[in-house]
């Protein structure tokens, strides 16, 4: 899995291509966290290039949403496909992060 | 007069008083011991009636009985004395007082002497003279100590007078007959002593009971304190209960109330709690500061954006987090004069966009005992990037507009001035009008479309798009203007390339944005090759150009809005800087990308990647 980051204003849209599984979940994390400590939070998961999360990554990210609703915030996910929707619903995880159809919306939604 | 009235009030008070409630039991109890000793007296006064008639019966008949034992002895006495048979008048007479139980009977001669007597020994006449002096007296009757004396004249024939002396004790048996009301008598008086020792003891019991009766007759009143309705204990067992139910009444009362007070405290603290949830829920960052200027309070959106912890801040000076002295001097100012006002300051904590700008809203919090402020922090950065974004866009927009509108004005009114004498000078303007009229549209139309995309209403129409002849168009329309400037313009397409399921318009927009740059930003005798590969999922579009090249740091920045390359050679060309930025925007919609790899002077690589898949997302 690759990670590309870019910055829209303010906001910093991470994109994940590839599948997000045990390998590259700790290292993303840690990126995520470093971005929201640097950012204070203004930051968007770009997951539209992923196939397919497993367990590792579900934990990751659920990881990183915790940390920012310790701020009363959540994790802004981007135009996740039907596959990964279906994962987080089946694991009741959907309620812990914000959905965007797109990378667009998410960044407006600093505004 | 007013004393007579003050007396009457005063008995009636006191009468008032006997016949208050708490009085009857001892009312009845009186009544009854006097109904009692009505009773005892009318049977005493009637015992007494009965001993005195029964007293003067026993006289009476005592009386009778001594005349008649008198008469009929005198008769016998003066036939035996005439018939001077001594021994059977002394034999008469001893067995007359021995029968009836005389005291004494005896005969006696006028001169004292003693014929005959039922005691012998008193005899002192053991001969009757043949003669005496004396005549008998009249009869007499003499009461002394219970004892009747009688005395019976007795006329003896041919000697003499005599007198017969007849003394009987009546009889004391004055109190036969009498047992029953004797025994009533004692009963009504053992029964009288025992009301009265019952009164006694009810009186002592009584008091205790007319006291709590009293205290709950207060108690219904009106709520009072329970402990003004203790009676004093010494009132007996019903005393010392009624205060043990009274210390459980006020026990209960006390947990009651303690237990609402509970309950008050619990609510509080559970609507406490739930504030505190809130509070810490919230997405903008929430401080409370107190007058020595400490944190009270620091929710954790306030520690993020301060970048530190809440247990760093709680009781911290408020100083060490805010930097901004108009916030501190705000939040000290809303501390000491409570107002309704509140203080807005906007601050960069390094004076960077990039860790953020902050709004700092000072607010009092109004408190009877105390000032506090209310400092609320929001993260405001992207909000001034946009802003900042949306004001260069305008000035942008209308520097681009003004251009063309300028020259459009030039040459109009230069056609003007020309068109009678120089037709050849006119048709040069005209042709310039021209040239600016489309590049006023072709900005007018990005600008349009730009703000679709700013707005959010930049929808896609997808439909099946054949990119084969999608591409052939952006070929036949830049064929010429490569011709023009001498460029090699090539395209290597695949045999087959497959369909696509997106906006026509859109794709064909952005590939002739990134012709169109590298055509205009290759110089003569260049080349611009469009190379076109297909992957398993993706469609990769490589546009090469041997042009002027991007600087390295410009190369993020070309995608803004409105961006040119501070290169002299890019300001010659004519451009909004809107294209790249339109093409990058498009090709996202559709889920794709478009990156850059550049060398300074050499040339410029735009990677075009579209996915395949029929239903994009």
């Amino acid at each position: 899995m690759t990670v590309q980051m870019r910055e829209y204003g303010a906001v910093t849209v991470v994109k994940l291509d590839g599948p997000l599984t045990d390998t590259d979940a700790d290292k993303l994390k840690a990126e995520l966290l470093e971005i929201i400590g640097r950012t204070l939070g203004r930051v968007a998961l770009d997951l539209s290039a992923v196939s397919y999360v497993d367990s590792k990554g579900l934990e990751a990210l659920v990881d990183v949403t915790h940390q920012l609703h310790q701020s009363g915030k959540a994790l802004k996910l981007c135009a996740a496909n039907e596959t990964l929707r279906q994962v987080l619903a089946l694991t009741d995880l959907s309620t812990q992060f914000e959905h965007f159809e797109d990378a667009n919306s998410a960044i407006r939604s600093f505004l | 007069m007013t004393s007579e009235i003050g007396g009457v009030k005063k008995l009636l008070a006191i009468c008032t008083g006997f016949l208050r409630r708490d009085n009857i039991s001892a009312i009845v109890t009186f009544l009854i011991s006097m109904v009692v000793a009505i009773c005892l007296v009318n049977t005493a006064v009637s015992i007494w009636r009965n001993i005195t008639f029964q007293k003067d019966l026993e006289k009476k008949t005592s009386i009778h009985n001594v005349r008649a034992v008198g008469s009929a002895l005198a008769k016998a006495t003066e036939s035996l004395l005439a018939a001077n048979e001594l021994s059977m008048l002394r034999l008469a007479v001893a067995e007359a007082g021995t029968q009836h139980q005389l005291k004494c009977c005896r005969v006696v001669l006028p001169d004292g002497g003693i014929v005959a007597d039922a005691d012998p020994s008193c005899i002192t006449v053991k001969k009757l003279p043949e003669s005496w002096a004396g005549n008998s007296k009249a009869c007499t009757e003499t009461f002394a100590s219970n004892t009747v004396m009688c005395s019976f004249p007795l006329q003896v024939p041919g000697r003499g007078g005599a007198l017969l002396e007849i003394a009987a004790a009546v009889d004391s048996q004055a109190w036969v007959g009498l047992e029953p009301q004797a025994a009533q008598m004692s009963i009504a008086c053992l029964g009288l002593a025992v009301l009265w020792l019952l009164h006694r003891h009810a009186r002592f019991r009584l008091r205790g009971i007319g006291a709590i009766h009293q205290a709950l007759l207060e108690a219904s009143d009106a709520e009072v304190d329970v402990t003004t309705l203790e009676v004093d204990p010494k009132l007996g067992q019903e005393a010392v209960i009624w205060n043990k139910l009274l210390g459980e009444k006020q026990g209960i009362q006390i947990r009651a109330a303690i237990d609402q007070v509970r309950e008050s405290i619990q609510k509080k603290s559970e609507d406490d709690r739930g504030l505190a949830a809130a509070c810490d829920a919230l997405p903008h960052g929430l401080i409370l500061v107190g007058e020595n200027m400490r944190i009270h309070y620091a929710n954790p959106a306030a520690a993020v954006l301060l970048q530190a912890r809440c247990s760093e801040l709680t009781n911290a000076d408020v100083s060490q987090f805010i930097t901004d002295k108009r916030v501190v001097e705000a939040a000290h100012g809303a501390s000491d004069y409570p107002t309704y006002g509140r203080t807005i300051v906007e601050t960069e904590p390094d004076g960077s966009t990039t860790s953020g700008v902050l709004r700092f809203i000072v607010r009092p919090v109004r408190r009877e005992d105390s000032g506090m402020a209310m400092i609320i922090i929001e993260d405001i950065t992207q909000k001034k990037v946009a802003e900042a974004a949306r004001k260069s866009f305008l000035g942008q927009a209308a520097h681009e507009l003004r251009t063309p509108l300028s020259n459009i004005r030039l040459y109009v009114e230069s056609a003007m001035e020309d068109c009678k004498h120089d037709p050849l000078a006119t048709g040069r303007s005209l042709n310039i009008i021209n040239e600016e009229s489309r590049r006023l549209e072709r900005v007018v139309s990005q600008i349009l479309s730009v703000s679709e995309i700013e707005a959010g209403s930049f929808q896609l129409k997808r439909d099946d798009v054949r990119l084969d002849a999608l591409l052939q168009a952006v070929e036949a329309d830049y064929g010429p203007q490569a011709r023009d400037k001498q460029i090699t313009l090539k395209f290597n397409l695949p045999p087959k390339l497959p369909i696509l399921h997106a906006d026509r318009d859109k794709i064909s927009l952005a590939l002739h944005n990134l012709v169109g740059n590298a055509l205009k930003y290759t110089p003569q005798k260049g080349h611009v090759t469009v190379n076109i590969a297909v992957d398993t999922d993706q469609i990769r579009i490589e546009v090469i150009d041997t042009g002027i090249g991007i600087a390295l740091e410009d190369r993020d920045k070309i995608f803004e809005n409105f961006y040119r390359a501070r290169d002299e050679r890019v300001a010659k060309v004519t451009g909004s800087g809107l294209g790249l930025s339109i093409a990058r925007e498009v090709i996202e919609l559709h889920g794709g990308d478009i990156t850059v790899e550049s060398e300074l002077d050499k040339g410029s690589t735009f990677i075009l990647t579209l996915p395949i898949t029929e239903e994009a997302p």
